[in-house]
């Protein structure tokens, strides 16, 4: 029962965040797009520690890309064992399209909230002044 | 370097590798945090990350030497050590069997859904069992939970007068010298109901002056002002010492205070005592005594106000043993070794003949000391303070209640075992598959605890629905706390599941998987010989509660029709609670007279079946010959209304009035046997209830035949009636008529002499009755579980016949085929379990002989044992037993033989 329970939460959940996609997973899905094709782990973790001057772990990288996979926005296959590794296979990544699908909703929302921020708020205020000399006028006119 | 070996654990594939490879390789990143990698990571991501980790060690060993890039390899290893990445325990690395365990309960509950018929019979069997047990538990631990209110009861006893006929009641002198000689003893107390003439309780009617809300008061008590050391019971309001220090005083309970002055503080109100307008102060409240006490009481006097009336009074001192003693004893004190130490120590104070006291010390009698928690269940010697449990009792409930349950336990058993036909195959695929027994026995005795468990629940159920119903049925109030039952009632589950499981479980559990997978295996003859002892069990034990109902209902009716040597039909009790209308007798007989259908009136201090007050007599020719008696006051015509027969001499006339010189005396046969083997009429005798340190002497004119005016459980005992006008009852013999129109008009003759105290009556039949409240209990009880008993043993014969006779099916269409007649396969069919069921007969009836016999030995008076009641109970068991298989023998019966051949 409470199983059930637990499960229809979960699906619920799921429907809501339609691609969910988190910060560092979407580093990890952009740059697999930027190595097209060369996407294994090694190659990964300096492209981000390259690009973004930042330290990836082996851990939070292959974390990251086990829960894309099984998300299905991520496949892999294994590629050849070279003597650095010492005979281990490379295990490749490329984007699936529904992956693409993901990428590309979590880009468009960023952009529908930027697109929502008012122009105002971006702006730098110069000055600003009310018109209320003219009313002034007018109102003394009257009484006379 | 060449000696590397990569540990080959679980499901890793070995990736060959060229000499080449190793060979050119400079380093090796360290061994000890691979190996860990190796061991925890989850294997389809294992070669690939330890591809990557290789190739980051090698290039930060060329980057920034061994030491650094080790470093990193171990902190990446570390970090790595995370939920995703861990393999998950599956397959045939996990950690536990729970899968096992799921797939039990699955199977468990396909099988009680698939024989659902097994499934009621055991579930309900099991509930039915289960719900009589606690229904019992309930009773028994109210019944032992009594007395247990008092601060640290275990301290409490009360001391007890044991000799030829042994009392509760003591001196009223004893408390104080208890505490005084013996360190030990930290408090005592003395106490006494207040009594009116021969020893029936006093009843007042009381009221609260400004109001006059009123109301007759019976449970009153008189106390030391010790009372509530030794008792410890809560004191709501007041101070209770100062209370009973008081004169005037009275301590009332909670529920007494709000009947009198509602919500009023009742601290500083008075109550007046009618009849003599007496103005007591309430100076106290206290809690309520709870039902589960040997004794209760609504109002508390002190003995400062009753010794204030008649401060030399014999009563108060050590020569009258008329007072109820408890102490309240130090931790640790060895009541024994008290006792020991009493009877040498009271002698100083206590007048007793030398010889007197030397028989008692031999004969090891003297002052007792008795636990108050035993007093309920334990206690039954002369002037209890109420009517006690008693522990006999206990034990028959629950003795009835376990034996129910355990028909049903082995009606589990049998079907379980029974059914090891079907169950065979599962057993043997899953002996095949590597099954140990020990796994298979698991199964077993977790499906019991399956059964068990939905059994539990509506053994809950059940118990709800019927535990009002008992309680209307006994009189009792018994309630049950779930939240403490719980934790009881799952283990009492689990030992019942395993208890019946372990044999199935055991039975099925060794079946060889080759027999039944070559099919061998196909008739559950196995355990059979077992399988029939319980048979029998159970029979034997519905034999014996069905024998032992019908006894203990033939005793109760015995008691209750027995001639008891007067006539207590249409004979109306009305209690005569103001002392006054002793005096006007004539003048209340006469009025009553007159009414149409009032036979004849008298009044008494005692009725039968209440208590008496005991002296002994004994003849003025020999003192020697002394014999204790009870007394009763009477009118003259307590003989005509109570139908008593004359013996020898006369009764009593209106004449014999104590305003005669002479006391006369009538006495029972018993009385007259004892006192002398000649006739003791005209003679006469010392009656031993002292005035001025001198026996009453008076003449014995005449000798009634014997009456029981005590309950069947004590013998015929000798009685003195004396005709003198301290009476308690009006005895009122009517005619059938109209009792309704005869009460209203005996009521309004009674209001014309007495008007400040309730008007209540009741059938002296019905008085009777409710001396034997205990065994009508047990009777109803005991039926009861009898019924439940066979019904439960009929479901398993039910269950039994439905397994058997389908396997039979082919039996008896060949035997149809070659000409079986229809009777003859009834009989056929029937009979091995006839022969089963006589033989239960047989063994159990002498042992319900044996205990029916024990049990009524309790009685004086025994209605025989008579082997009819055996043949009968027997028959009756054998043939609800053919009732119990008619249809499943008709169903075999009624086989076509060619549906059942066909396959042949």
């Amino acid at each position: 029962m409470a199983q059930l329970l637990i499960l229809q939460i979960g699906i619920y959940y799921s429907r809501m965040k339609k691609y969910q996609l988190g910060e560092f997973e979407e580093v990890v899905m952009l740059t697999v797009g930027i190595l097209y094709g060369e996407a294994y782990g090694v190659s990964i973790k300096k492209e981000i520690e390259s690009r973004l001057k930042r330290g990836v772990s082996v851990g939070a990288l292959q974390t990251a890309l086990r829960r894309l996979e099984d998300k299905g926005y991520l496949k892999s296959h294994e590629g050849e064992a070279t003597e650095e590794r010492a005979g281990r296979p490379k295990k490749y990544f490329t984007i699936t399209a529904y992956g693409k699908k993901a990428m590309e909703y979590t880009r468009s929302t960023r952009e529908e909230l930027w697109n929502a921020i008012p122009k105002v708020a971006l702006k730098v205020v110069t000055g600003f002044r009310l018109p209320v000399a003219d009313n002034l006028q007018l109102e003394t006119g009257n009484n006379e | 370097m060449n000696s590397y070996r990569f540990p080959v654990t679980g499901n890793w594939k070995p990736v060959t590798l060229k000499e080449t490879q190793l060979k050119n390789r400079k380093s090796y990143p360290p061994k000890l945090p691979l190996r860990f990698f190796r061991w925890f990571c989850h294997p389809k991501l294992r070669d690939s990350i330890e591809g990557d980790l290789m190739e980051l060690h090698e290039e930060r060993l060329i980057k920034s030497g061994k030491l650094k890039a080790d470093a990193h390899f171990i902190k990446d290893v570390l970090l790595l050590f995370r939920p995703g990445i861990i393999k998950p325990t599956e397959g045939t690395e996990r950690l536990n069997t729970y899968g096992m365990y799921k797939s039990y309960f699955k199977i468990g509950w396909r099988n009680l859904l698939k024989s659902k018929v097994h499934a009621f019979i055991n579930i309900s069997g099991l509930a039915l069992g289960i719900a009589s047990v606690f229904l019992m538990a309930t009773y028994v631990r109210y019944e032992l939970g009594y007395d247990r209110y008092y601060d640290q009861p275990e301290n409490l006893y009360r001391i007890t007068w044991e000799n030829e006929s042994p009392q509760t009641r003591t001196p009223h002198p004893m408390a104080q010298a208890l505490v005084a000689d013996f360190p030990e003893v930290e408090s005592a107390v003395t106490l006494s109901p207040l009594w009116a003439a021969g020893l029936t309780r006093a009843i007042y009617s009381m009221a609260n002056p400004e109001n006059d809300v009123r109301f007759d008061e019976k449970n009153l008590l008189a106390v030391d002002t010790t009372f509530f050391d030794v008792f410890g019971f809560p004191v709501v309001r007041g101070n209770a010492r100062k209370a009973l220090e008081n004169v005037n005083g009275i301590l009332i309970s909670e529920s007494t205070a709000k009947k009198y002055f509602n919500d009023d503080d009742p601290i500083g109100k008075h109550l007046i005592v009618y009849p003599d307008s007496a103005l007591l102060e309430v100076m106290a409240v206290f809690k309520d005594v709870p039902q589960q006490s040997h004794f209760h009481f609504d109002m508390l006097i002190s003995y400062v106000r009753e010794k204030s009336f008649d401060p030399d009074d014999e009563y108060y001192t050590w020569a009258d043993f008329g007072h109820f003693n408890y102490v309240r004893l130090k931790p640790g004190t060895d009541p024994k070794a008290l006792e020991a130490k009493l009877m040498p120590a009271m002698r100083k104070y206590i007048d007793l003949p030398d010889e007197y006291y030397r028989n008692l010390i031999a004969n090891n009698m003297g002052f007792r000391v008795q636990p108050v928690t035993d007093i309920h269940l334990k206690s039954h010697v002369r002037w209890e303070l109420e009517t006690n449990g008693n522990i006999e009792y206990v034990y028959i409930m629950g003795a009835a209640a376990l034996l129910t349950l355990l028909i049903a336990c082995i009606n589990f058993m049998n079907l379980m075992t029974a059914k090891s036909v079907e169950r065979a195959k599962e057993i043997g695929i899953r002996k095949t598959m590597g099954a140990m027994r020990q796994q298979l026995s698991v199964q077993f005795i977790g499906e019991s605890i399956l059964v068990t468990g939905i059994a539990l629940v509506f053994a809950v159920l059940a118990l709800e629905v019927s535990l009002p119903f008992y309680n209307s049925l006994t009189g009792q109030s018994l309630s049950l706390n779930y939240w403490e039952a719980l934790p009881v009632l799952l283990v009492v589950a689990l030992v019942i599941g395993i208890g019946s499981g372990i044999y199935p479980a055991v039975f099925l559990s060794a079946i060889q998987p080759q027999s039944i997978l070559k099919g061998k295996f196909q008739t559950s003859h196995r355990g059979n010989g077992l399988r029939n002892g319980l048979i029998v069990f159970q029979f034997a034990i519905s034999m014996i509660l069905i024998s032992g109902a019908v006894i203990i209902y033939n005793q109760l009716n015995f008691i209750q029709n027995k001639n008891l040597g007067f006539g207590k039909e249409e004979v109306l009790v009305i209690p005569m609670k103001d002392e006054h209308m002793d005096r006007r007798m004539e003048a209340i007989k006469n009025e009553l007279s007159r009414i149409e259908d009032v036979v004849s009136v008298s009044a008494s201090s005692n009725m039968p079946g209440g208590q008496f007050n005991q002296n002994s007599i004994s003849l003025v020719e020999a003192p020697e010959n002394d014999i204790t008696t009870s007394e009763v006051f009477v009118d003259y015509d307590f003989q005509k209304v109570m139908n008593l027969e004359l013996v020898e001499g006369r009764y009593f006339t209106m004449d014999d009035k104590p305003s005669s010189t002479e006391v006369k005396f009538v006495i029972n046969e018993t009385a007259a046997k004892q006192l002398s083997s000649s006739s003791v009429v005209g003679k006469e005798i010392h009656w031993h209830a002292y005035e001025n340190d001198k026996p009453i002497v008076g003449r014995v004119i005449g000798v009634v035949k014997d009456f029981h005016f005590q309950s069947l459980h004590d013998p015929l005992r000798p009685i003195l009636m004396i005709p003198y006008p301290a009476y308690n009852h009006l005895i009122v013999k009517l005619n059938t008529g109209n009792f309704e129109n005869t009460l209203a008009q005996i009521q309004n003759v009674y209001r014309e002499f007495e008007n400040s105290f309730q008007f209540e009556f009741a059938f002296l039949d019905d008085r009777l009755a409710k001396q034997y409240e205990s065994e009508a209990r047990t009777s109803i009880i005991f039926s009861a579980f009898a019924f439940i008993a066979i019904v439960i043993a009929c479901f398993g014969l039910f269950g039994m016949a439905m397994l058997t006779f389908s396997q039979r099916m082919k039996e008896v269409s060949i035997r149809k085929v070659l000409g079986a007649s229809f009777g003859g396969l009834i009989i056929l069919l029937l009979r091995d379990f006839t022969k089963l069921i006589a033989f239960a007969v047989l063994l159990a009836t002498p042992l319900a002989w044996w205990l029916m016999d024990r049990w009524l030995k309790n009685f004086i008076y025994q209605v025989g044992i008579h082997p009819v009641v055996f043949i009968v109970s027997g028959l009756t068991l054998i043939v609800i037993a053919w009732i119990t298989l008619g249809y499943f023998t008709l169903k075999t019966t009624r086989v076509n033989p060619a549906q059942t051949l066909k396959n042949e």
